[in-house]
């Protein structure tokens, strides 16, 4: 094992040595089941490393950043302070808009949708109607929320939970996929707040929901098939 | 992976890049989607390259950091890739304050090697990661750097102060000491 060509597999791997060695060393290998195997063995190694996707911290340290960098936690979010190009949206909605929401009617000129809020995040925004038709496309999402929000809650608590059904590449994935919905879904809502009488926006709204829960039942499914 | 996993599938770069481009702009939601995508990688190295189990502040200064210089971020490489060689960057740095109150004892490559021979629980990862704690600190240094990272064996040698030689050596030392958790 200790012979000279051991200390070359490293350099041989990488890429490293020259044809001339390269040709040499690779003579020998075939020749040596010693090498071989150790060959064999380090390029599991080497494998392993650049697969390697690292190991969760024993702390979250993400409110200690998200205190650095300005993130309102339990503020109101500004409407205009990021406003800055349309595709760009400022509510911060929670990932499931579904658990509380609760309204309140300020005064007779318009409507206020005073408070979004859901257990796991406890984000509140703050949205300013004053269109006239307004009230009812307001109405008619939180009815949308109303009638989804329980099912999608139910689901995504048992889908993604720690060591559940799906496997973590399945779970890992759908959390992405349901980052983009909920990405698309605070878009609506903002948008909804600047042009709240949009109805082609209500639809657009209901529509990414429904997409949501058709997402969630599909996982579902496929653990019923799987398991 | 399973069928659903395929069908939904959108890749964790393609999720930085949309996530990277809101963020930038400001969405501190779509920044906490980047960090919690690639916390656990930064905690491994911070972990490895410092020798220590306690890396709160060393997470917070890194993503603190990305969140400060994303707007220089343009995309010309991975935005993995960047985030990395930027958090390896303040880590190094992060060496010289730590250096005097090592926490975690360093092992040698014997033990590792004897490690790896009788796994506790054969195949899994957590046995290879307690292996890679329990190099001696210079193989792991270089081993993390050159197979995790991807640095040169001229960059280590830059960053470590050590010999390009020394790299090599030590890079095959820390791989040959972990290499019977593999099979051949
Ligand atoms: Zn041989």
């Amino acid at each position: 094992m200790n012979d000279k060509w051991t200390a070359q597999l490293s350099a041989y791997l990488d890429g490293e040595l020259t044809a001339d060695k390269r040709t040499d060393l690779e003579r020998h290998v075939e020749s040596c089941d010693e090498c071989r195997t150790a060959l064999q063995q380090l390029r599991g190694v080497v494998t392993w490393a650049a697969d390697f996707e690292g190991r969760e911290p024993a702390n979250d340290v993400w409110p200690q950043i998200a205190a650095v960098i300005g993130d309102t936690p339990s503020g109101v979010v500004k409407l205009d302070a990021r406003r800055r190009s349309p595709k760009h949206f400022a509510l911060s909605i929670p990932q499931s808009l579904a658990a509380a929401i609760a309204l309140a009617v300020v005064g007779a000129g318009g409507w206020s949708l005073a408070r979004l809020t859901a257990p796991e995040s406890q984000m509140a925004a703050v949205i300013d109607i004053s269109a006239p038709d307004a009230g009812a496309t307001v109405m008619a999402t939180i009815a949308v929320a109303q009638k989804y929000g329980p099912a999608i809650s139910d689901l995504e608590r048992v889908l993604l939970q720690e060591n559940g059904t799906l496997d973590s590449t399945t779970v890992r994935v759908l959390r992405q996929q349901l980052a983009i919905i909920d990405r698309a879904l605070t878009e609506a809502q903002e948008a909804l707040a600047r042009d709240p009488a949009s109805h082609f926006l209500a639809d657009h709204y209901t529509g990414m929901m429904k997409k949501k829960l058709n997402v969630l039942r599909q996982a579902a499914r496929n653990v019923e098939v799987s398991s | 992976m399973t069928s659903l996993a395929r069908e939904l599938e959108q890749t964790p770069a393609q999720a930085d890049a949309i996530d990277v481009d809101l963020a930038v702009n400001g969405d501190t939601q779509a920044f906490e989607r980047l960090y919690r995508r690639h916390t656990p990688r930064v905690n491994s190295l911070a972990r490895w390259l410092l020798s220590r189990d306690d890396v709160d502040d060393v997470l917070q200064d890194v993503f603190i950091r990305v969140w400060e210089k994303l707007d220089t971020f343009r995309g010309q490489a991975a935005f993995g890739t960047w985030l990395h060689r930027l958090a390896t960057n303040v880590i190094l740095r992060q060496r010289e304050r730590y250096r005097k109150d090592e926490k975690r004892g360093s092992g040698s490559l014997l033990e590792v090697a004897d490690m790896s021979a009788s796994p506790v629980s054969p195949g899994l990862s957590i046995d290879i990661e307690a292996a890679v704690d329990r190099l001696p600190e210079r193989a792991r240094q270089v081993f993390v750097l050159h197979d995790l990272e991807g640095y040169k064996h001229e960059e280590i040698a830059q960053v470590l102060t050590i010999s390009v030689g020394t790299s090599r050596s030590q890079l095959h030392h820390a791989r040959m000491a972990m290499r019977s958790f593999f099979a051949a």
